[in-house]
């Protein structure tokens, strides 16, 4: 639509603007009557900055929201029926109701998500940006945000990458003048929100978010720029809502006068009356006014007569292609690993083997990371040389901000480019959860489906390296329903393991070993030919009839140790590399338990509530009875890592430990 | 004939209170006009009728029920 509006534009803005508000009274409605009960986020008041922007944007340009979504969801084009359906949590909503305001994604419409945490959507923006950038078609994105997410880091990591990168994104603020129950000004000095675009070198603009038209000039202004390679903008759309944060909220933070101000100066009141001046007779705004509370009508009746999701709809879209009971599948369940020529490699070499391998064969696989582009090639120079092959589009170096990484990562995969983001140290998960278990792991779900998150974060177990770059977190991880985990123990798994994370439609955390990268004696002749070694498929490293010791990642060279030492004693130890956590091989592990009746398990991470835990218990519940000795856990101690090594040596699982382990066992 | 129930207006909302009938039993109400007040932990809110007609006052004022109890009725 151009930066012009003739009457047809002005026409369906009012329309757009009167269906937004007859939605938003008509949820609002049934609420109060008790007629449905579900948490609700009003737009009353804003309509004219959701109207105004999506006026000034193509059907295939990309928008994320927020939990307060019904305006830019209306906007954007999205049905009624099915966005009724889904804040109902009803099987019509667009995410099966699975996701409600949570859960909206439609991207027929450019739709890409809303996000309930409060500046989330700003770093996923940025990869849906990127993933526009590398195809060279011009859309652009929108990240629609509260004045509350302006104090979040998310937006600022965000605005920061965006504006280095010069992406196509339009940071857009719907300032309500209320973060929840706190007016703004309590939470910042700033004179206008858009100040804070010149600390990151991107326009700032302030406009009155109650003008459709100003909004829309504002917004038309800031797509082009986008859209021709200008970079990000910020928007500000001032406009004071005249509805509670929440459905119910009493409002009693709210400065009365101000609101009564507001209320008065309405945006639809205004806007309808400025179209009555000789732009549209009344007895058509009248008619326009009508037909969007039949259509809104018809779709909150429609959505009321749709069921819940039906219990089979539990487990489904937690993981692509699972539809039944949670069990995960595994992979097929050998793929040999081909014969033919090999070169030695340390696990760096070979992890970079198999990235070099995917980028060659699939375009849609970008990397992104701190350091990880020439010459440094990563902090573990498992990266090196790769931007030097296939340039800084597709290795793109970035700030040190782990959240515009993932969030970066996360768009990007939604738009079906395969991203390996590099996390340095796991230690650094605490700085990006929200955006790997909260929408890297939820989105499929979340959608119904509709979308995936096919990215791999590549991170490090530490070694000697201190309280801060030391940790093994994958039980963190291993309880975020919607991850896959992965740990590398030697180069020619880590090959074929990196392979398949790349290709596979979930998030896949793949986790390496500090300890392992440049360790002369897991150097190994890894196959030069591609192949796989799929996920959640355990690996019986060396048969045994005595004892089933079960480890993964860099513990399992203390293993093969302490399995060396028992074998001089005359017990036979079967050690098995689970090689994925999750999904977790128990077929495996309970067949050798089955064999040889006693299991010790053994990981760098903290043995309380580490992943020995969960195997400890599934195998007692599948093998109780049958087990000749209690099952043997031995990790890292419940303490921080400390830096002394004089003390980490106490905290770590060594060989000695597991042996010791293994001999209560078989006592 | 519309029901009116107890809504939930918040997450954490188990009940709520009729406080005060504002339109009286057996009256003709309109669609949008306040007909009583609820009280709960969360905040104080005025309900409107969601439809016009006869408005049956079941709820008694005073008392306190679950979310999603009938309280009234418009026939």
């Amino acid at each position: 639509m151009a930066a012009t509006l003739g009457t047809d534009d002005l026409r369906a803005l009012y329309r757009c603007m009167v269906t937004i508000r007859a939605f938003d009274a008509r949820i609002r409605k049934g609420l109060a009557a008790g007629e449905f009960a579900f948490s609700y986020w009003p737009v009353e008041g804003q309509e004219a900055i959701a109207a105004g922007v999506c006026a000034g944007l193509e059907r295939s340009d990309r928008m994320l929201t927020t939990y307060r979504c019904v305006g830019d969801a209306i906007a954007k084009g999205l049905p009624l029926r099915e966005l009724a359906a889904e804040l109902l949590g009803r099987c019509g909503g667009m995410s099966r109701g699975k996701g409600g305001a949570m859960g909206i994604h439609w991207p027929d419409a450019g739709l890409v998500a809303s996000t309930g945490i409060v500046g989330a959507g700003a770093p996923i923006a940025n990869g849906v940006a990127l993933a526009a950038r590398l195809r060279g078609d011009g859309v652009v994105t929108v990240v629609s945000f509260g004045d509350g997410a302006t104090s979040i880091g998310a937006v600022h990591e965000a605005m920061n990458l965006a504006a280095t990168w010069e992406l196509p994104v339009v940071f857009l603020c719907q300032n309500n003048l209320y973060g929840e129950g706190t007016p703004v000004e309590m939470v910042t000095r700033s004179k206008h929100l858009a100040d804070r675009a010149a600390g990151y070198g991107m326009p700032g603009v302030t406009v009155d978010g109650t003008d459709p038209l100003a909004v829309h000039a504002a917004a038309v202004e800031a797509v082009a720029r986008a859209r021709s390679g200008g970079g990000p903008t910020f928007l500000e759309a001032v406009a004071h809502r005249l509805q509670g944060h929440y459905f119910g909220d009493g409002m009693g933070y709210v400065d009365r006068e101000r609101l009564a101000l507001a209320r008065a100066n309405e945006p639809l009141g205004r806007f309808r009356a400025r179209l009555a001046e000789g732009t549209l007779a009344a007895d058509e705004l009248d008619r326009i006014e009508r037909e969007a509370k039949a259509a809104v009508a018809a779709a909150v009746d429609w959505a009321s007569a749709c069921e819940g999701p039906p219990a089979s709809d539990l487990y489904v879209d937690v993981y692509a292609g699972r539809s039944d009971d949670g069990s995960l599948a595994a992979g097929e369940r050998r793929e040999p690993i081909p014969d033919g020529p090999c070169e030695e490699q340390n696990l760096a070499g070979a992890i970079r083997e198999g990235l070099d391998q995917a980028m060659a064969r699939d375009g849609r696989v970008v990397l992104l990371g701190e350091d990880i582009h020439d010459p440094v090639g990563g902090m573990f120079t498992v990266t090196r040389g790769l931007s030097t092959k296939y340039g800084r589009e597709r290795v793109r170096g970035t700030p040190i901000a782990e959240t515009a990484i993932l969030g970066a990562a996360i768009g990007a995969a939604l738009e079906g480019l395969r991203p390996v983001a590099e996390l340095m140290f796991f230690d650094f998960l605490g700085v990006c959860l929200d955006q790997l278990a909260n929408h890297a792991a939820k989105l499929r779900y979340l959608s119904g489906g509709r979308s995936g998150v096919p990215l791999v974060l590549r991170t490090t177990e530490g070694d000697r390296s201190g309280p801060q770059h030391s940790q093994s977190l994958e039980a963190w991880l291993m309880h975020v329903p919607g991850l896959k985990v992965v740990s590398a123990s030697n180069p020619v798994d880590a090959k074929g393991l990196i392979r398949s994370a790349i290709e596979d439609d979930d998030p896949v955390v793949f986790i390496e070993s500090m300890a392992l990268f440049f360790d002369p004696s897991f150097v190994a002749p890894v196959p030069k030919a591609e192949y796989r070694v799929p996920i959640g498929v355990a690996d019986v490293k060396r048969a045994g009839r005595d004892l089933s010791l079960v480890t993964h990642g860099a513990a399992l060279r203390h293993a093969l140790a302490a399995a060396q030492a028992l074998s001089r004693e005359g017990v036979d130890v079967e050690v098995i590399d689970l090689r994925s956590l999750v999904p977790l091989d128990l077929e495996t592990v309970l067949a050798s338990v089955a064999k040889t009746r006693r299991l010790v398990i053994a990981h760098d991470a903290t043995r309380f509530c580490g992943p020995g835990a969960e195997i400890a218990a599934a195998v007692s519940a599948e093998l109780h009875g049958q087990l000749a000795a209690p099952v043997g856990r031995v990790g890292g101690t419940f303490t921080p890592v400390p830096h002394a090594a004089s003390l980490e040596a106490l905290h770590s699982v060594s060989a000695d430990a597991i042996a010791a382990a293994l001999r209560r066992a078989i006592a | 004939m519309t029901e009116i129930r107890i809504p939930k207006p918040g997450d954490a909302i188990v009940d709520g209170t009729v406080a005060e009938w504002l339109c009286a039993d057996g009256a003709r109400v309109e669609a949008g006009q306040v007909i009583y007040r609820l009280e709960t932990e969360k905040a104080e809110i005025e309900i409107e009728a969601p439809a016009s007609g006869l408005l049956r006052c079941i709820g008694v004022e005073g008392q306190t029920y679950p979310v999603g109890t009938l309280v009234a009725t418009i026939e």
